[in-house]
């Protein structure tokens, strides 16, 4: 097994959620072999090819890889950390072992401005998404923290356009 | 040799991992989980998650953080209907329940003005399952049923206990105190909303040890409220499982030893388990119908009971016919009402009760014949 276990170093609660944590972990082994697959696998993520670190975030919760360590952060408790430790542990070694039918990607994305989001949104504030303004959802899926299927508007044939627009941007 | 005939009550012997884990914890952690970032303090926490993870592959919830840790079934059982219930609410449960389940209604009959019927049941425990649909009325709130019951022995189908409530969108809480690890359970495949169960019975853990399964989605008002570890700031307990249920510092050293016990009981499997306790069953029940005068209740069928039989000899009081076969014998067997008159109330033998011998994984053939033979001499001698 190429990743074997993780171990935390340290839990705090999280500066940018303060209901949340943030965990500090070690890897048993260096990451940078399955971080340009990871990039590959999450458009939400951030990549640096020079130290081959990456950021991105799934259900939520944001993962941090710089070699052997793992930041995690936006979680509940504990409990929870270590089934995010568990899945992701899980995750590292799929990729792993089968990285030879994977293509991985070095480049890193540009994010989608806010703006540019923002002005293809109904802009009704109507809360359906569960945020308080179009803005905010604007914010969150430029941080690819939110997905366009939240807002039900934009299912609606009259904003079809700016949906495909949308769609393209974040293809 | 004694021969420990309790397991109903608490399993004995203990697998030897179990009290090794526990010292190991004592000796060579001791930390708190969930309360501090040095190194041994996350090494407990580790060791919690462990155990939350065997059990929730052993009881088939689908994730670790959906079992809560409590120190028996009783507190579990506790936690779920009082948690759940609302002033007004109506309840079906059945007539052979534990006090565990029966005394905390009781209760909620008092304080919240609830409603419980009980489904219409044969003394051999079987549930009359069109009766418990025709009562699903629009007021039921919960189901409540024992997986087992700790004197007839007979097992409640919990699949279509849970299909037939389910069908009226009622949840189900299961009491699995006599069947988890005796029995297999598989919570979501039975869609069971909440599962009590206890470390020290089936499970082959330590006393002070159990926990509540909760399907996803089911969120109960807390039990208990204190330190979590974790959002001290918060005045209130957080939102989310299983932190929300489990203030106060944890029985760790308990919980290290239900860790080992689980993964025993998984290294055997608990179909391997079940098979033994058929198989002795079988062979008690066989040796009990050749005792003069003896009467044994549930069902004759093995498959559809539990490895504990609950008996009487006719015109023998079974206090002094289970201080017989300690004193004379060596062997340990329970008398009385076991916690749950309303079952001995089916059966007919309330206020008396009756003897009730519960096996183990670790009872054999040779424990079983002697209790039998045990049994035809009290049988054949006079009071």
């Amino acid at each position: 097994m190429f990743l074997q276990d993780i171990d935390v170093i340290d839990v705090d609660l999280c500066v940018q959620q303060p209901e949340k944590f943030i965990a500090h972990t070690r890897a048993s082994a260096d990451l940078s072999a399955v971080t340009p697959y990871l990039n590959a696998m999450f458009r939400t993520a951030a990549y640096n090819h020079d130290d081959r670190s990456i950021r991105f975030t799934s259900d939520r919760v944001e993962y941090t890889i710089i070699r052997e360590q793992v930041n995690i952060a936006k979680f509940a408790n504990r409990t929870e950390l270590h089934e995010l430790l568990d899945w992701f542990k899980d995750l590292v070694n799929d990729i792993y072992d089968s990285r030879g039918e994977m293509t991985p990607m070095y480049e890193c994305r540009k994010p989608v401005p806010v703006f540019f989001i923002y002005n293809l949104l109904p802009k009704t504030n109507c809360r359906m998404c569960g945020e308080k303004s179009c803005m905010v959802f604007a914010a969150l899926l430029n941080k690819l923290e939110a997905d366009i299927d939240a807002c039900p508007p934009l299912s609606e044939p009259k904003y079809a356009e700016n949906r495909h627009k949308l769609e393209v941007a974040f293809a | 040799m004694p021969i420990y005939l309790d397991n109903g009550a608490t399993s004995y012997p203990k697998p030897d991992e179990v009290c090794g884990a526990m010292i190991e914890y004592m000796t060579h952690n001791g930390a708190s989980p969930g309360r501090g970032n040095y190194a041994r303090a996350m090494d407990a926490d580790k060791l919690v998650y462990e155990t939350r993870k065997a059990l929730s592959k052993l009881l088939g919830a689908p994730r670790p953080g959906q079992i809560i840790f409590t120190c028996n079934a009783t507190e579990s059982i506790n936690m779920a209907l009082k948690g759940y219930l609302r002033p007004g609410d109506r309840v079906l449960t059945t007539g052979y329940e534990h006090n565990a389940v029966a005394r905390p209604l009781k209760k909620l009959e008092t304080e919240r003005g609830i409603r419980v019927e009980l489904i219409p049941c044969a003394p051999d425990g079987t549930l009359d399952l069109s009766a418990m649909r025709s009562l699903l009325d629009g007021g039921t709130r919960l189901v409540a049923a024992a997986h087992g019951s700790n004197v007839i022995g007979c097992i409640t189908p919990l699949g279509e206990v849970v299909g037939t409530a389910h069908e009226r969108g009622v949840p189900v809480l299961a009491d699995a105190a006599q069947t988890a690890g005796a029995y297999p359970i598989d919570a979501a495949a039975l869609q069971i909303d909440m599962l009590a169960f206890t470390g020290h019975k089936g499970l082959l853990g330590p006393t002070g040890t159990g926990g509540l399964y909760l399907r996803e989605g089911v969120v109960l008002s807390t039990l208990k409220e204190g330190g979590t570890g974790g959002m001290s700031l918060s005045p209130f307990p957080p939102d989310d499982p299983p932190d929300r249920y489990e203030a106060g510092t944890m029985n760790v050293a308990g919980i290290a030893g239900l860790r080992a016990a689980v993964s025993y009981l998984m290294g055997v499997g608990v179909d391997a388990v079940r098979r033994h306790e058929v198989e002795l069953t079988g062979i008690l029940l066989d040796g009990l119908d050749s005792v003069p005068g003896l009467t044994y209740y549930g069902p004759r069928d093995t498959e559809d009971r539990l490895g504990l039989v609950s008996f009487n000899i006719e015109g023998r009081d079974p206090h002094k016919v289970s201080m017989s076969l300690d004193r004379d014998y060596g062997i340990m067997v329970r008398s009385g009402l076991h916690c749950a008159p309303s079952a001995h109330r089916l059966l007919g033998t309330a206020p008396v009760g009756a003897v009730r011998a519960s096996l183990g994984y670790f009872s054999d053939r040779e424990d079983v014949e002697r209790l039998v033979r045990a049994l035809k001499e009290i049988s054949s001698r006079g009071e």
